[in-house]
């Protein structure tokens, strides 16, 4: 009965348990996502308060720079509640499962999208210069038009998550057992992930959603990027000048934290889609996994350099900033000898107005 | 903008004291056994669906010696096995041994 070979089957595969993974994850969490989203938090409101506030003409880039600072408030928003949940049962629920991770795949989307039609913008407002004079009267529709397609394909692209994430029992996975214990144990995780109630359609979106992810997430807002900035370095090269090559620079900046922050991310997703239904040892699994944990703290750190590479380091920009410190300054001054601070506000809003200039010009965006 | 700041210094130590405490977490097959498991050795079985965050069907078969073992749906002697411990079950007791997860 106890053949030789036997006593090996108990060496044979078993499920992996991902401790390891979820030990990195938890450090991940409590010492880099926390530093990305204090960082966010500070960087985009900032950003919002100024855009909203102050700058009262916006181009089209302020527009979409704007709508990016939004994008990336609301994800840093969604990350701290996201890890909230998952430390604690998910206990605010299932929609709450389906609305974070749903906001958290459309903020994804726009964030992305958005930057790469801020390339865009840049590349008409100097490669097609003279072109871009004739458009410009209709630019702002333009714009905001724009936006509000990208923001629409952003929840078009986030469907599939709003639908299959779902807050279910971590033993659910096991569909049956001759081991009562096993199903009834008294320590319940809830988890929230993909949920199929199909055994068809799983293997098809799991692999569907990610890759969209890859493909629409990353490659194409990437490809954009790529051609729109190396035509507007090339351009910028030929008139030679000063102050053109300190917007090489920037250029050059922003692609560079982009690819840094999105490049390994996508592809470890890309390496795992691949990967995903080959059989393979719990070490090369956990790899995958870290891979994935470690390279997507890089691409959200991606949220809190967006105000640094695209708002402060325009020189509007910055002078509108020190406008707010000094006005808090002053504010914070007078509202400890008056507190009737609302018609204060407006006050300084109508001398806002009035000594802002309307020679705002896309361009200044990014000349430092 | 010291308002937002006290509100992200409570999101920090929210997030601190949350992760303090840890989960396990569930256990996936990532792989099948290659020869068969004989009957004798095995106690029991549970089947892992693709639906969730598993990615491949699989049966674990929970040996003698308390490892769980990885085995493919679609060997035919896997599905034997089962068949033979569900009858097993059966024989053994009423309805309430065998239960569904959902």
């Amino acid at each position: 009965m106890n053949e030789t070979s036997t006593v090996e089957y108990d060496y044979g595969p078993s499920p992996c348990d991902m401790d390891r993974n979820r030990q990195v994850e938890q450090a991940a969490q409590l010492y880099v996502h926390s530093v990305i989203c204090v960082l966010g938090l500070v960087g985009n409101i900032l950003v919002i308060v100024t855009y909203t506030l102050y700058k009262r003409t916006k181009s089209m880039t302020d527009v979409y720079l704007l709508n990016v600072a939004v994008s990336d408030l609301m994800f840093v928003v969604t990350l701290p509640l996201i890890i909230y949940n998952e430390q604690y049962n998910w206990d605010m629920g299932n929609w709450a499962c389906k609305l974070l991770r749903g906001m958290y795949s459309i903020n994804l989307y726009s964030g992305m999208l958005l930057l790469a039609c801020i390339s865009g913008d840049r590349y008409i407002s100097i490669v097609q210069a003279r072109r871009s004079f004739r458009i410009r009267s209709r630019t702002m529709a333009y714009s905001r038009i724009i936006c509000v397609l990208v923001w629409m394909v952003a929840l078009g692209l986030s469907i599939p998550t709003f639908i299959y994430f779902k807050k279910y029992d971590e033993n659910d996975n096991i569909v049956e057992s001759s081991e009562l214990d096993l199903i009834n144990s008294g320590e319940r995780e809830a988890v929230c992930d993909f949920w199929f109630e199909n055994n068809s359609t799983a293997p098809l979106m799991k692999i569907m959603v990610p890759s969209t992810q890859v493909a629409v997430g990353f490659f194409l807002p990437f490809l954009i990027m790529c051609f729109c900035y190396s035509s507007i370095i090339l351009t910028l090269l030929r008139a030679k000048n000063f102050q053109r090559h300190k917007a090489v620079r920037v250029v050059v900046a922003v692609v560079v934290v982009f690819i840094a922050c999105h490049l390994p991310y996508n592809i470890a997703l890309l390496y795992h889609i691949v990967d995903m239904f080959r059989p393979k040892d719990c070490k090369e699994q956990e790899w995958t996994e870290m891979a994935l944990t470690i390279t997507e703290s890089l691409a959200y750190l991606h949220c809190c350099l967006n105000p640094v590479l695209y708002a402060f380091i325009g020189v509007k920009f910055r002078n509108h900033f020190l406008k707010i410190l000094e006005d808090l300054w002053c504010l914070g001054k007078r509202y400890i000898y008056s507190r009737r601070s609302s018609r204060f506000t407006s006050e300084f809003y109508v001398s806002r107005k009035s000594t802002e200039g309307y020679n705002n010009e896309n361009a200044s965006s990014f000349t430092m | 903008m010291a308002q937002f700041s006290l509100t992200a210094a409570s999101v920090l130590l929210l997030l601190s004291v949350a992760l303090l405490c840890t989960n396990a977490a569930a256990a996936c097959c990532s792989r099948y056994v290659e020869n068969e498991i004989s009957i004798a050795r095995i106690n029991g079985y549970s089947i892992q669906t693709n639906r969730g965050r598993c990615h491949i069907n699989a049966v674990i078969f929970h040996t003698i010696k308390g490892k769980d073992l990885c085995a493919d749906p679609a060997q035919p002697w896997v599905m034997n096995r089962i068949k033979f411990l569900r009858e097993k079950v059966k024989s053994m007791k009423g309805s309430n041994t065998t239960s569904q997860a959902n």
